[in-house]
């Protein structure tokens, strides 16, 4: 049968993304890029110390271009440093989120498809989840079993699973009660086999949204959990611990935490940004 | 009856909550070893264990706390040698000023802006506004804090710098704190004031002639209030996580510098106890909120 790229596009399957999806992806997979590359680029001067050149100034404020963001107070470059801490900050936030992400999505599609108890104690389970808050739910793992890498995305994926319980429960639910649904039940496919395979790639549009915008939640609990000094600590570097290293020198060197924090604030901008898009994307009703 | 059993609701989300925060301190690690350190020899993490109950089976353990817990006893802190509940007691009214304060301000100022950015819907007012929303929602509040306190107080000598002297001292933590929901408040008062404001009833109203200011409060901004409260508490229960790392910034003497104190000192009871307060505050707070739902909407009474 032959599909014409019209018909193969209002499919969907050959839609090319809209130009501002395009223009808020790009500077998140270059910093990706780089983040990834690191190891290849130049950043020695991430750790090593030169007490020679401490509290350098960035280049605008009276600084050089040996350190174009500034030194920190053991004369370690802040733009090396920025970028070693990125791949530990996305590191965790991807890590976290797809751990959050697919037991929160299999849990809605569970709840929103088996209804009643199922759903109930579910729902009771994701209430009771984001009663805790966050930060709170980090710092009692880590005084009980110390902080590290691992317990922090545990953690995450933990704060963050309800969000796609919810989500996805309440879609599934509306779309147990289409026609192709009933018609698949009728044709005597297993509810298993209708779930997995036909309702749950629904879901996916706002799954992505969902976990567009935990990804930028994650950023910045992770900078909060390391900047109480409970998450990555010395010598791991990340863009919380980073902050957390220069806020004692606020007066004296003030880039030493505010770069760190405007990095943060930036990708965390284009990541919701990026995520209000996908979602005007996905619901045709907001589209014009 | 919607009273009650939306009460009862909240208690079992409690419970579930406490189970939750319970397992986790006690099954995630050995708690002795993160008391005493790594150095420490068997004979006295076995001490700890015993001192707290710690060499007892999980489930024997769990019952008796949920049994203490039932009769409002949340034990000792290990590290100040006090009981939980009062250490709490104490800290809890700089929290709940600096908190109360943030929220007061986040609706005093989110509120007429969503209004406003809905009224002039696409023009240069809304996209600012829209602007400030998405950007107050993605600084780290404590970072915002650090900032204020360098510009505002280091440089410009505007406020004390590090203690809390008087009320003056609260202005800048309390702005800080209210940036995350007042971005929240204005952009879902915007959203709810978009929907409403195109509703049929809205534009009958105005056919019928009824003053502009008339049909925005008594019609369209009734009609959002719903969403409006909505948003308010969620954001107030939220608060609580952006105050612990506000109050470190701050020096603030709040229930967030006791946190903080507490997993430095790996003060297990005290951490569990502020855990379980700050999910029932959480509770509390969102259960009345949706009650007030329930008064404000006589739709929701019924169903």
């Amino acid at each position: 049968m032959a599909i014409d790229a019209a018909t193969a596009a209002r499919r969907g399957r050959l839609r090319l993304p809209s130009a501002p999806l395009i223009w808020l992806s790009l500077p998140l997979v270059l910093l990706v890029g780089v983040a990834v590359l690191a190891p290849l680029l130049p950043l020695d001067g991430a750790r090593v110390q030169d007490l020679n050149a401490v509290l350098q100034p960035p280049v605008w404020a009276g600084g050089s271009w040996s350190h174009p963001l500034g030194s920190d107070q053991l004369g370690r470059d802040v733009l090396a440093r920025l970028i070693l801490g990125a791949r530990l900050t996305f590191a965790i936030a991807g890590a976290s989120m797809v751990a959050g992400l697919v037991p929160g999505t299999l849990l809605g599609l569970l709840a929103g498809y088996a209804g009643g108890p199922v759903d109930r104690v579910i729902s009771r389970l994701a209430d009771a989840q984001l009663a805790i808050p966050a930060l709170l739910l980090a710092m009692a793992v880590v005084a009980s079993r110390g902080n590290s890498v691992s317990v922090l995305v545990f953690v995450f994926a933990l704060a963050s699973w309800p969000q796609y319980a919810r989500v996805v429960r309440a879609e599934v639910g509306s779309l147990r009660e289409r026609p192709f649904v009933m018609g698949l039940r009728a044709a005597g496919l297993r509810e298993r086999r209708i779930a997995l395979r036909h309702v749950l790639p629904n879901v996916f549009g706002i799954v992505v949204v969902v976990a567009t915008l935990q990804t930028g939640t994650i950023v910045l609990a992770e900078s909060a959990v390391s900047f109480l000094g409970f998450g990555v600590t010395p010598p791991d570097i990340s863009w919380g611990q980073m902050l957390a290293d220069g806020k004692d020198l606020l007066t004296s060197a003030w880039w030493v935490a505010v770069i760190p924090g405007l990095a943060i604030a930036l990708v965390v901008l284009n990541v919701s940004l990026l995520g209000d898009a996908l979602a005007t994307e996905m619901d045709p009703r907001r589209k014009r | 009856m919607v009273f009650l059993s939306r009460i009862l609701q909240g208690i079992a989300t409690l419970w579930l909550s406490a189970t939750v925060a319970f397992f986790l301190v006690h099954a995630s690690g050995d708690p002795a070893v993160q008391i005493l350190g790594d150095s420490a020899t068997p004979e006295a993490l076995d001490a700890v264990r015993a001192n707290l109950g710690l060499d007892r089976p999980l489930p024997v353990q769990y019952v008796e706390s949920v049994g203490r817990w039932v009769r409002g006893d949340f034990g000792d802190s290990l590290r100040f040698g006090q009981s939980n509940l009062s250490m709490i007691g104490d800290r809890i009214g700089a929290t709940a000023l600096l908190t109360g304060t943030a929220l007061f301000l986040a609706a005093l100022i989110g509120i007429p802006l969503g209004m406003l950015a809905a009224l002039h819907a696409g023009r240069l007012i809304d996209r600012v506004t829209s602007g400030i929303a998405v950007l107050g929602q993605s600084i780290p509040v404590y970072w915002l804090g650090l900032v204020m306190v360098l510009v505002f107080a280091v440089r410009l000598g505007w406020f004390p710098v590090g203690q809390f002297t008087s009320l003056w001292s609260l202005v800048l933590p309390a702005m800080a704190l209210a940036t995350l929901p007042l971005a929240q408040i204005a952009r879902i008062t915007r959203a709810s004031m978009m929907t409403s404001l195109n509703a049929p009833y809205v534009v009958a109203s105005r056919a019928r002639g009824l003053s502009p200011r008339s049909v925005l409060v008594n019609h369209a901004l009734r009609n959002s209030s719903l969403a409006i409260v909505t948003v308010v508490g969620l954001q107030a229960g939220l608060l609580l996580a952006g105050a612990v790392t506000v109050e470190a910034v701050f020096a603030w003497p709040g229930v967030g510098t006791l946190a903080i104190q507490a997993v430095q000192a790996r003060d297990l009871p005290l951490v569990e106890t502020l855990v379980i307060c700050g999910a029932s505050a959480f509770v509390v707070i969102n259960s009345g909120v949706d009650l007030l739902c329930a008064w404000i909407d006589p739709r929701i009474r019924r169903s």
